[in-house]
C-alpha cells in the first residue's frame, strides 16, 4: 500500500520511490535541506545493504528529485513507500558476502583457505538446520577483525558452536592448545592449556573472557603465540 | 531406568556435527558444549542397548539419531567411557568440576542420557572431554 511520507517517517527499512508529477520531468528542482540530510544520512548508512534508496539515485539526477513546500517539507517530488520489492539481504547471504569479502579483498595470508571453510561450515549448519542462520554474522565480523588484526596467526581449525558463534581453535598437542569463540558482542570466550613456566611437565589450564580488541594481550604472556603464529 | 547413575565402566556415544569437528574431522570441544537453555548434555548408553559390539551398538544409535535429527554427511559420533570423562574432568579442571551421567530415557530414544554438571561458559571442560573421545564413527 502506498503512501506519502514526510522526512521524520522514513526510515532504513524503506524503499522510497520518487513519484514524478505529469509534465513536471523538464522542471529541474532543489532538494529541500532536511531531505537531503536525512536522505545523505541513510544512504551512507545503508550503503553496504545497498539499499532501495539507491535507486532513486539512479532513477532521477540527485539534485533534481524533490522540491519541498516551506511549509509542509512535503517534496514536490512525492515519495512513496511501496511494499519491499526486491528480497532482503539474509543474514546467510551477508555471511557469503564475507567469505567473498576474505577471498578477495582481505589481506588474511590464508584467505583462501579460510574462505572455503566458512563456505563449508555454511552448508553443515544448513544441512543439519535449515531454518536456522548457518552463522551469527557478528560472530563472523569479530573474528574477521581479529584475524586482520593479527596478522601473524597461523591457519586455525574454524568450527561452530552450539550458539552457531565461530570458534577457532590452534592446538598442536594437549598442552599446546588454545581456542576463542568469538561471541556477537565484541567478547571472546578463550581457553588456553600451556606448559607451566616453571614446570614444564605440568600444564596450566586458564579460562576467561575478554575483548576481541584485547584478546592477544590478554594470551600473549601464556606462550600462545609460540605454537599459533609464525 | 529414568535418573539411574550410568556406571563408570561403560560408555556413552555423542553426536558431533561436522560444524564442530576439524577439517581432518577431529572432534572438538564444541560438540560438549551446551547451549544456554540446556540442562545437560545429551548423550546415548551404548550398554544400554544390549547389543552384542560396538559396531552394532552404534547401527543402532544411528537408527535412533536420525529419527530425531538431521544427521549431516560429514557429521560423527563420538564414544567416550563414562569413568574417564568424570575422573579426567575432575582432576585437570581448576574447579576439580564433578560431572556425572543419568539415565534420561525418552519415548523413542530409551538408552538417551544426559552429562550433568555442564554450563554454558564451560568451554575448557568442553575441551577437556574433547581430549578423551576414544573412538568415533561417521554419523550416517
Amino acid at each position: 500500500m502506498n503512501h506519502s511520507l514526510l522526512p521524520q517517517d522514513v526510515t532504513s527499512k524503506d524503499y522510497l520511490i520518487p513519484h514524478v508529477p505529469a509534465g513536471a520531468s523538464n522542471v529541474e528542482y532543489e532538494m529541500h535541506e532536511v531531505w537531503e540530510n536525512k536522505l545523505s544520512n541513510l544512504i551512507r548508512r545503508e550503503q553496504s545493504e545497498k539499499i532501495s534508496l539507491d535507486l532513486i539515485r539512479l532513477y532521477l539526477p540527485w539534485k533534481q528529485i524533490f522540491e519541498a513546500d516551506s511549509s509542509t517539507c512535503r517534496p514536490h517530488f512525492e515519495i512513496k513507500r511501496e511494499t519491499y520489492p526486491i528480497e532482503e539481504v539474509s543474514e546467510d547471504k551477508k555471511v557469503l558476502n564475507i567469505t567473498s569479502y576474505i577471498r578477495d579483498q582481505s589481506n588474511i595470508c590464508f584467505a583462501h583457505r579460510l574462505a572455503n571453510r566458512l563456505e563449508f561450515l555454511v552448508e553443515a549448519s544448513k544441512e543439519e538446520h535449515p531454518d536456522e542462520v548457518a552463522i551469527l554474522l557478528d560472530s563472523l565480523r569479530n573474528f574477521v577483525r581479529f584475524l586482520q588484526s593479527a596478522s601473524n596467526l597461523n591457519y586455525p581449525d574454524v568450527v561452530l558452536s552450539p550458539s552457531k558463534n565461530i570458534r577457532a581453535q590452534w592446538r598442536t598437542g594437549p598442552n599446546r592448545h588454545f581456542a576463542a569463540e568469538f561471541l556477537t558482542t565484541g567478547d571472546a570466550n578463550f581457553v588456553i592449556f600451556s606448559p607451566d613456566p616453571k614446570h614444564p611437565e605440568k600444564t596450566i589450564r586458564l579460562s576467561g573472557l575478554v575483548s576481541v580488541d584485547s584478546l592477544i594481550d590478554t594470551v600473549e604472556p601464556h606462550g600462545v603465540l609460540a605454537w599459533s603464529s609464525r | 531406568m529414568k535418573g539411574d547413575l550410568i556406571p563408570d565402566r561403560d560408555y556413552i556415544s555423542r553426536y558431533c556435527s561436522a560444524m564442530q569437528c576439524t577439517e581432518e574431522g577431529q572432534v572438538t570441544g564444541a560438540a560438549f558444549q551446551i547451549r544456554p537453555s540446556d540442562k545437560y548434555l545429551s548423550v546415548n548408553w551404548l550398554e544400554f542397548l544390549c547389543l552384542g559390539n560396538r559396531q552394532e551398538e552404534i547401527r543402532e544409535v544411528r537408527r535412533i539419531l536420525s529419527s530425531k535429527l538431521t544427521l549431516g554427511a560429514k557429521a560423527k559420533i563420538a564414544v567416550l567411557n563414562v569413568g574417564n570423562i568424570l575422573n579426567y574432568v575432575r582432576s585437570q579442571s581448576p574447579d576439580s568440576r564433578n560431572l556425572s551421567v543419568f539415565h534420561e530415557p525418552e519415548e523413542n530414544d530409551p538408552s538417551h542420557s544426559g552429562i550433568y554438571g555442564l554450563q554454558s561458559e564451560d568451554h575448557l571442560i568442553a575441551d577437556l572431554i574433547a581430549e578423551i573421545v576414544q573412538e568415533t564413527y561417521p554419523a550416517r
